[in-house]
């Protein structure tokens, strides 16, 4: 499955994915971002699609793991074997894809998951964005497409992780540790999906600022995202999460009220500043 | 009542199943062009030819599946709507 890529240029014009070490650093950043091989697990039951997917990706400079079930998958994982990014049919033999989030998340495996779909998801997106999910792609638009949307994720994670505040955070009754993605509230863990915790996260460190409805979004997602029924569609997918969010801090205090919603323009975190823990 | 909301979510459960169904046959035929395109000379006009009119009717395929989709997603719709506006 890992044989080297000869031809990709002619398979994903317009970008450079050499694998030869680039002489000059401007070089060295394109492949970084486009280029570098990753690890990348496949869970589809049709196997003329995972032979032809995978057969394609390893084109495009992917190593790729492919199971038939969700359960092949975790026995992978579960064999110490490790991954980049997980690819996950929406419709399996065993149910629904998402129903494998809280599988993994209960195993400790935090990847990256990115849903294969045969129709706009606009239905579940909501849902299964809230389990952790990162994005959707409609299979038949091509493996290219694929490929592109995973280095986008995979670009986003990185960053995500290169950026700094790893310090604890506080800001009133809440203290925010990113090096753990867990938010407290009273010193009482609020359980926060990691999806969640980022976005309390963005609003704190603007606390008594307004972030925007498309700024959450991207937190969550790679920036121009667009998800849900046409261009404010990503809207509905940020209310629910902030729904979500709400509940689990009123269920701590039903007094909480440190989000508030400006409307048509996004929410903010009333009390501020933050401060180091 | 309970009758027509049941049609309408089974309905739109069937529509992704389908919808679903179709476009994984249509991923793998699409994945399995590349590997053709990159073997065909750039001389052999006919095969290249080919491999555009497969490419054409695979479009056109995916069109289709998208429509019905959001034919039948759209009925069921209308079917909760009218039920919502009986109820009230």
């Amino acid at each position: 499955m890992t044989t080297l890529q000869k031809e990709s240029a002619s398979t994903w014009s317009n970008s450079n994915l050499a694998l030869a070490p680039s002489a000059t650093g401007q070089a060295d950043q394109v492949e970084s971002s486009t280029g570098a091989r990753v690890k990348l697990v496949l869970v589809d039951d049709d196997a003329d699609y995972r032979e032809a997917a995978s057969a394609e990706l390893t084109e495009l400079a992917f190593d790729v793991f492919a199971f038939a079930s969700g359960d092949e998958m975790l026995e992978y994982f579960a064999q110490n074997n490790d991954a980049d990014i997980i690819v996950l049919d929406w419709k399996l033999p065993a149910g629904l894809g998402i129903d494998l989030l809280p599988k993994l998340h209960d195993r400790g495996i935090r990847l990256p998951v990115m849903f294969l779909t045969g129709m706009p998801a606009t239905a579940y997106e909501s849902a299964a964005l809230d389990r952790g999910a990162l994005d959707f792609v409609d299979k038949a638009r091509g493996v290219p497409i694929l490929a592109k949307r995973i280095r986008l994720i995979l670009d986003s994670h990185r960053r995500a992780r290169e950026t700094p505040a790893k310090t604890a955070l506080a800001c009133g009754k809440l203290t925010l540790r990113p090096d753990v993605s867990r938010a407290f509230w009273d010193n009482k863990d609020v359980s926060l999906t990691v999806t969640e915790f980022n976005i309390v996260h963005l609003m704190v460190s603007h606390a008594g600022e307004h972030v925007t409805y498309r700024s959450i979004y991207d937190c969550v997602h790679h920036a121009g995202f667009v998800a849900g029924n046409g261009d404010e569609g990503y809207r509905t997918n940020v209310r629910s999460s902030i729904k979500r969010i709400r509940n689990k801090f009123r269920a701590l205090d039903g007094e909480f009220a440190e989000i508030e919603n400006f409307p048509a323009f996004g929410y903010r975190w009333r009390t501020g500043p933050a401060q180091p823990a | 009542m309970d009758a027509l909301a049941d049609m309408a979510r089974d309905m739109r459960a069937a529509a992704d199943e389908t919808a679903h169904a179709l476009k994984g046959s249509l991923a793998t035929i699409q994945s399995s062009i590349e590997p053709l395109r990159r073997a065909v000379p750039a001389d052999n006009l006919r095969a290249r030819r080919a491999l555009e009119l497969i490419e054409a009717a695979l479009g056109r395929l995916k069109d289709v599946v998208d429509a019905a989709h959001q034919r039948d997603c759209a009925v069921a719709a209308a079917i909760e709507r009218g039920q919502n506006s009986a109820r009230r």
